[in-house]
Parts: structure tokens; C-alpha cells; sequence
């Protein structure tokens, strides 16, 4: 990928320089190594449970393997609704401008989450079996 | 007020108007990309050229008056405090660059790491906001969308700005 821009104007030759492309290879290096850690951090283990926080406090925790419907509602009138179904949490309403959590990928997987930033609402998943059967996986 | 100032005063107007419309451009075809808060960054390239024409303080000018004209106009408070952390932080560190410029740094360096670092700023943010840190597994993505959009405008701005190094100018 090399950028030269030629103009006979003003006699300007391409502007990207080889520190440039260093300092891109850093970013993406960064990018994949945190990539890495996050992808071991969040293992594929299923059977965990579903943790609904409002505001940074606990509002709602439901197993992963239910069939049931959270509703999280304030007093400004910020409302999101979060569907557990089939081993698999989604936002399926929000009242919130940007509707993001709404189109985010269901999450099912150790560590996933869905976050509606403007309603200050986040889903997380949870093993519930990690501790229990292997505390060295940590 | 001399010729100077108001020839300063005018060009931050024009420049702050022109990152307004962009932002309004921007908002006007989202990135088909499914993973949210990703966006190309287009006011970044009035930044850029505020930096490289005038300096840092001109950039945070333009940068702070663009944050509160588009917050008023379309956004809300908790807008205002994502665009302002991000922004700031990103033109903190695109001043750095536009301060190495002659150790082989080009304006598409300074465009890449003030990209990267603007997503840091709103990460940040967001998690004070929502005081929990599972926000950080969107940052590879981030980081990688950073690049990519300040590869973009910084390659815009590298050249618009040698073009109106002539017709901007202020005499010092």
C-alpha cells in the first residue's frame, strides 16, 4: 500500500514516510496482541448466566439457559428490554437514539457483552463454571 | 484588534463551520460496518489542517467550538462528553506528531495515532460512564478502525493542507 501523490504544482510528492508505516505496524501489532488476550479471556464455554447491570450496579441476573424477558426501566424514562433465549442473550429494545445495543450480535460466550451506552445499561456473560470445576483455566 | 486578529478570528469561524458540516455529512451515510461507534472521522481533517497550518491552539479551538456547535445542534450532554474526551485526547496526541514533524512523522501519522487515540478517549469514557471495563474487549477493533480512518483523512488532509498553506495565512 504506498500512497504517492504527485501534483505538478506545487511539486509535492507523496507524504507517507517509512516512520509512518512503522508506527501503523505498531497499532496493528497492539490491536492483535490485545485481540489475542481478549479472545483467551473470553472462552467458548457456555452454561454461564446473564448479568444485567444499570447504571454499574447489578440490576438483574438470569441463567443462560432460561427463557425470560428483562426489563430495565428508569425514572428519566430510558427503557431497554433484554431477551434470554436459547442459551443466548439479545437486546431486543431500547429507547435510546443510536439503537447500537440493538443491532449488536446476540451474546451467548464467556465474557460477551452488549452495551447501550446512552440508557448506561450493559449485558455481560458470566460462567458460572469456571470456579467450580477448573480454577487454573482462570 | 488588528488585521491579524481578525483574519485569525474568521479563519477559526470558517474551519469550525466546515468541521460542523462535515460531522453533518458524516451523519448522513453511515459506514456499513456492523460494529457500532465506528465512524470515518471526517471533521478530523479540519483538525489536522488547523494543526498543520496554525498550531495546537488553533486545533483545540476549532476542536472544542465544533464539539459544543454539534452537541447543541444534534447531539445531547452525554454526546458532548464522548466527542470532547475522545477529541481532546486526540489532539493532544496529533500535536506530538505535528512536533516530531521533521524526525520523518508525516501528517498521515499524526492522522493514524490521533484516530487510534480518539476511540481510546471515548473507551475511557465509557467506562467511567458505565464503571465497568468489559468495553475494553471492542478495543483491537477500535485500534484497527483507527488506523484505517486516519490513513483516509489523513491522506485528505496531507492534500488540502499544502493548497491552502497559501490562502490561509497569517502574518506573523
Amino acid at each position: 500500500m504506498m500512497l504517492i501523490i504527485k501534483t505538478d504544482k506545487t511539486g509535492y510528492k507523496g507524504f507517507m514516510k517509512k516512520r509512518d508505516f512503522l508506527l501503523i505496524g505498531v497499532f496493528l501489532i497492539a490491536a492483535a496482541v490485545l485481540w489475542l488476550v481478549t479472545k483467551t479471556a473470553t472462552g467458548g464455554n457456555t452454561g454461564g448466566e446473564v448479568v444485567v447491570f444499570k447504571d454499574g450496579k447489578v440490576f438483574a441476573t438470569v441463567p443462560l439457559t432460561a427463557d425470560e424477558t428483562v426489563i430495565v426501566e428508569d425514572e428519566n424514562g430510558n427503557r431497554n428490554v433484554i431477551r434470554v433465549e436459547g442459551g443466548e442473550a439479545r437486546m431486543i429494545e431500547a429507547n435510546c437514539r443510536d439503537q447500537v445495543c440493538v443491532h449488536t450480535r446476540p451474546a451467548g460466550k464467556d465474557g460477551q457483552s452488549i452495551i447501550c451506552l446512552p440508557n448506561r445499561v450493559t449485558v455481560e456473560i458470566r460462567s458460572t463454571q469456571t470456579n467450580e470445576i477448573d480454577g487454573v483455566s482462570e | 484588534m488588528n488585521h491579524n486578529d481578525i483574519k485569525r478570528m474568521v479563519l477559526f469561524a470558517v474551519m469550525t463551520a466546515a468541521a460542523v458540516i462535515l460531522h453533518f455529512v458524516e451523519g448522513m451515510f453511515p459506514l456499513p460496518i456492523a460494529v457500532p461507534g465506528i465512524k470515518l472521522g471526517l471533521p478530523n481533517i479540519v483538525s489536522l489542517a488547523a494543526l498543520y497550518l496554525f498550531g495546537p491552539y488553533a486545533a483545540f479551538s476549532v476542536l472544542i467550538l465544533r464539539v459544543l456547535m454539534t452537541s447543541f445542534l444534534y447531539g445531547g450532554f452525554s454526546n458532548m462528553i464522548f466527542s470532547l474526551s475522545g477529541g481532546i485526547l486526540s489532539v493532544a496526541v496529533m500535536s506530538l506528531f505535528w512536533k516530531f514533524r521533521d524526525k520523518g512523522f508525516s501528517i498521515v501519522s499524526a492522522s493514524v495515532a490521533g484516530g487510534v487515540f480518539h476511540n481510546i478517549g471515548q473507551i475511557l469514557a465509557a467506562m467511567l460512564v458505565l464503571r465497568t471495563s468489559t468495553v475494553l474487549s471492542y478495543l483491537p477493533v477500535l485500534i484497527v478502525s483507527g488506523v484505517v480512518t486516519g490513513v483516509v483523512t489523513g491522506t485528505v488532509a496531507g492534500i488540502v493542507v499544502p493548497r491552502l498553506a497559501g490562502i490561509y495565512s497569517i502574518n506573523k
